[in-house]
């Protein structure tokens, strides 16, 4: 359709067919990385994977119908309940602490974490915002809103405490500032001003946290404790070399020595099992998906839509980085789940929600 | 322009991930496959261990004892032939046997498979010694559940058994695994998810012959948490022994907080039985004994009441103001309702009785009379308020409700209407009214205490923390007639007429009172439940024995024994 196009009905097959593939990808891995668990206890933590994709899906289908510019009307108030739940979780009685952490609500027994969601609905409502002030935002004060915004949910997942969850905020605040139209030398003093702060963040990590810390710098300072998982990650994955030891296969992974390994740790299955061509694959796809991410912001012809799709890119994008940099000990272990891949009900929903949202900015994009 | 640059940041990030990948899985690939290859790699598991379980002096009960396992690691058996040949001569198993177990158990290369548990010590040192000779061969060390005092205490511990299908389901989520073991019964059951540890193991990395490179890294298992019962264990260990030979049941309880101090049923069972391999066969029988004695007489067994339920009556009685403590009725030995006859105890009858002396000697007549007065309601009334036919809420499973039957339970239940004659058996405890001994021991802390029901309990402590334990229920009673039926109950013992006199304890008076229950068949079931001191109760008891005969002769002895025990060998009294 050389020099028109359509005003409505365009639809990103491509960005829907990388999430498929993605997804079943990581159906193979989850049921690979619990198969013990299976044999063990039966639990079939792929199938309730599947239940939650399936949820997913009509969640993403209800917004792509309902439409973002809608949602965004509503979005302060969205984001507003979101950060009530983030406070009831912390309630003794209501939050429900599992491993360690505060971070669940039970409804019966269906449970959900408001931190997942709290990523979206924090991207919808600082989309909003730049929307509203457009060109306002070259203004220093204008920063003001957009970051009391992002510091009212890092506290509380801090608190929970969820130190990937909260720290993914910033990444996703900077961007959306910065392709707003933000100037570079404030998010400049901004980045300088948090990292004068983080010896003093120093102390009020939790001892595990720091040692993860640590332990990042040199794996071996405590190879039994701390430094153990990032230890077998790294194994894992190495031994997995070119080809992989193949599906069902990884000496690791089945011999129930990586921790974790169906949620935050499940690219190192990927590594192990399905060796260099399938990480790499995966990492590809992940590539790709990003890529039309940008390509629907940077082709959107409205302001609000424009800041949503980065926002939800770049939390895909750091998702991925940090989550695949971690199990390979590039980064420090800051438990962030690889997107569609990691077991877990609440962020794939949002993930594909997420999905959902991307595909209405395209379909809408020349509206306006 | 800022999106171009926000791709760029992108690609190199991406590419630095790419990066980091090929350098792991193709340049460092050699160290990392050396490091896992199976014949290298070594997964000795260790299992949780679970919690001790102390009485509340701080002496275990419950433990966990070291045993030695004989495995094989496949991949490492060098010659099959020569292994499975030496192994049957050391263990004294056939070879064929052997190999029948490699063949069923086995999961993979490096998984160990167990071909002899818990063997013997010194056995387990000799293979030990020999390891170089026998690649493939380990002995592991594990550690066994042991219940020291065995079947003394085993119906208030329970026992340990493999989980089930239907349990992993719903325990599955909660660290569960289906080699786990899982608390059955008594405290093991009731407290398994404190008692329960957390598995571990080490993964190390071995040269060809099997011997250590180093530990690659490990996991340590965790000590579930330690309990501290409220039970005295020397008490419960000589409270057992007491009914050696009997089938009965002595429950022991704190009156003023509910504490139990033993409860023992009997026969009894060995817990360690089901730790132990190969003892599958007795487990088997102790479930198809005719003397059923897995079952828990002391919360399980429903009994009726007999004599004993004469004090709950005593109380209707008196605060129905139906009688006061100077009404007299007078024993012929008979009580004759319409045509129908019912005989006192003693032959002869005991003459005029007043409400101690009715207690004092366990007139049956007398009750007779009172129950002709109450009617059956007001006995229901009574029996209810005192606790019986609901669970007392013991903190272990199993418990029964017993039975208060009622004209309106007896039409609902089986359609028929209410005998006079009926009341008369229930005045006596008769008829279809039945009791568990916990139930018993709870009503006479009522009368202990003047008013008060505590909740038994088992459990003292989890861990450092005490159990916070429900207060004791106030039961409206009126403090004037428990004080004259406690006088009287304190006559049953120190009256030189009373029923329950083969009590006596020097330096201790005791408030009792005996029971001797019909059965349609064979002897009656003997009980004997009480007080002590009377005046300021420290322990309320309850001895039953089944057709043990008169509860004044076969029980009062146990609890004679009993008490003089607890007064010289633990701290109860003091």
């Amino acid at each position: 359709m050389k020099n028109g196009y359509k005003l409505k009905g365009e639809f990103d097959y491509g960005l829907v067919l990388i999430t498929a593939v993605i997804l079943l990808m990581g159906l193979f891995v989850i049921y690979s990385a619990s198969y013990q668990k299976l044999v063990s206890s039966n639990a079939n933590l792929a199938m309730r994977q599947v239940n939650s994709a399936a949820l997913g899906l009509v969640i993403a289908a209800a917004i792509f119908r309902i439409g973002y510019q809608r949602i965004i009307d509503f979005s302060y108030y969205i984001f507003g309940l979101n950060i009530l739940f983030l406070v009831l979780v912390l309630v003794p009685g209501i939050g429900d602490v599992r491993y360690g952490a505060r971070r669940w609500i039970e409804f019966g027994s269906f449970a959900f974490q408001p931190s997942e969601f709290a990523k979206v609905t924090f991207i919808f409502a600082l989309a909003k915002y730049l929307g509203d002030i457009k060109e306002g935002i070259a203004e220093l004060k204008a920063l003001i809103i957009p970051f009391a915004m992002a510091v009212v949910p890092i506290l509380l997942i801090f608190k929970e405490p969820d130190l990937g969850t909260a720290l993914i905020f910033i990444p996703i605040l900077l961007t959306m500032l910065l392709i707003a139209g933000a100037r570079p030398k404030y998010l400049l003093f901004m980045i300088g001003a948090g990292l004068a702060c983080a010896p003093f963040l120093w102390f009020i990590l939790k001892d595990y946290q720091r040692a993860r810390l640590l332990v990042f710098l040199n794996p071996n300072l405590d190879p039994l404790g701390a430094g153990y998982t990032i230890i077998q990650s790294k194994i894992a994955i190495g031994s997995g070399g070119i080809f992989g030891k193949g599906w069902l296969s990884g000496t690791q992974n089945q011999l129930n020595f990586l921790p974790e390994r169906h949620t935050d740790f499940i690219f190192s299955v990927v590594g192990e099992e399905w060796g260099f061509i399938g990480g790499a694959l995966l990492l590809f796809l992940f590539y790709r998906f990003v890529g039309k991410g940008i390509r629907i912001a940077e082709t959107t012809s409205d302001t609000y839509g424009k800041a949503l799709a980065y926002g939800i890119t770049t939390m895909f994008a750091v998702h991925v980085i940090v989550n695949i940099g971690m199990v390979c000990g590039i980064m420090p272990v800051v438990g962030l789940p690889l997107p569609f891949v990691s077991y877990g009900g609440s962020f794939l929903i949002m993930s594909l929600a997420c999905v959902g949202i991307l595909e209405n900015i395209k379909n809408k994009r020349k509206v306006f | 322009m800022r999106g171009r640059i926000y791709s760029i940041i992108v690609d190199v990030l991406f590419l630095v991930i790419l990066a980091g990948l090929a350098y792991l899985q193709i340049l460092r690939w050699p160290l990392y496959h050396d490091l896992s290859r199976k014949n290298h790699i070594r997964l000795i598991p260790m299992p949780g261990l679970r919690g001790t379980i102390y009485d509340r002096n701080g002496l275990a009960i419950v433990d966990n004892r070291l045993s030695f396992d004989v495995v094989i690691i496949p991949q490492e058996v060098e010659n099959v032939d020569t292994t499975y040949g030496r192994l049957s001569l050391a263990l004294g198993i056939s070879r064929s046997r052997i190999e029948s177990i490699v063949k069923k158990d086995y999961t993979a290369p490096f998984a160990p498979i167990t071909i002899a548990g818990d063997v013997d010590k010194d056995l387990a040192f000799r293979l030990e010694e020999k390891k170089q000779e026998l690649p493939g061969v380990l002995v592991l060390p594990r550690t066994l559940r042991w219940y020291i005092y065995g079947e003394r205490t085993s119906h208030m511990i329970g026992y340990l058994s493999l989980i089930n299908k239907k349990e992993l389901e719903r325990l599955g989520d909660y660290g569960y695994s289906i080699s786990d073991l899982v608390g059955r019964d008594g405290i093991e059951r009731a407290y398994d998810k404190y008692l329960k540890g957390e598995d571990g193991g080490t993964q190390l990395e071995v040269d060809a012959t099997g011997r250590l490179v180093k530990i690659l890294g490990s996991k340590n298992q965790k000590k579930g948490t330690d309990i501290t019962l409220t039970v005295d264990a020397k008490l419960q260990a000589y409270a057992a022994d007491c009914l050696e030979g009997v089938k009965g049941s002595v429950v022991i309880m704190d009156p003023r907080n509910g504490e139990i101090l033993a409860m023992v049923s009997s026969p009894s069972f060995d817990s360690n039985i089901f730790v132990e391999r190969g003892k599958g066969e007795q487990a088997v029988n102790y479930m198809r004994s005719g003397s059923h004695p897995m079952l828990n007489r002391a919360i399980n067994g429903q009994y009726p009441a007999g004599s004993i339920f004469k004090i709950i009556m005593s109380d209707a009685g008196l605060e129905t103001k139906t009688i006061t403590e100077h009404s007299t009725f007078t024993c012929s030995g008979k009580f004759f309702l319409g045509r129908a006859e019912f005989d006192c105890w003693k032959e002869g009858g005991h003459g005029p009785q007043d409400l101690r002396d009715a207690i004092t000697h366990s007139c049956n007549v007398y009750f007779y009379n009172l129950g002709h007065k109450l009617g059956p309601n007001v006995i229901s009334e009574y029996s209810q308020k005192f606790g019986l036919g609901k669970p007392t809420g013991i903190d272990i499973a199993g418990e029964s409700a017993g039975l208060v039957p009622s004209p309106a339970w007896k039409k609902a239940r089986r359609g028929q209407n209410w005998y006079e004659g009926e009341t008369i058996n229930y005045a006596i405890g008769q008829g279809d009214l039945l009791v568990t001994p916990l139930q018993m021991v709870e009503v006479v802390s009522v009368f202990a205490t003047e008013g008060n029901a505590p909740r038994p309990h088992l459990i003292k402590k989890i861990g450092n923390a005490d159990v916070q334990v429900p207060k004791p229920k106030t039961i409206p009673v009126s403090k004037a007639a428990i004080g004259t039926i406690k006088s009287a109950m304190v006559n049953v013992v120190a009256s030189d007429t009373g029923t329950g006199q083969r009590a006596r304890i020097e330096g201790i008076k005791v408030a009792a009172k005996t029971g001797t229950a019909q059965t349609p068949n064979g002897e009656p079931h003997a009980w004997f439940l009480g007080f002590a001191p009377a005046g300021d109760p420290k322990i309320a008891f309850v001895v039953m024995v089944e057709h043990g005969g008169h509860g004044g002769v076969t029980a009062a002895d146990i609890a004679k024994k009993i008490l003089d025990f607890a007064k010289d060998n633990t701290e109860i009294f003091k």
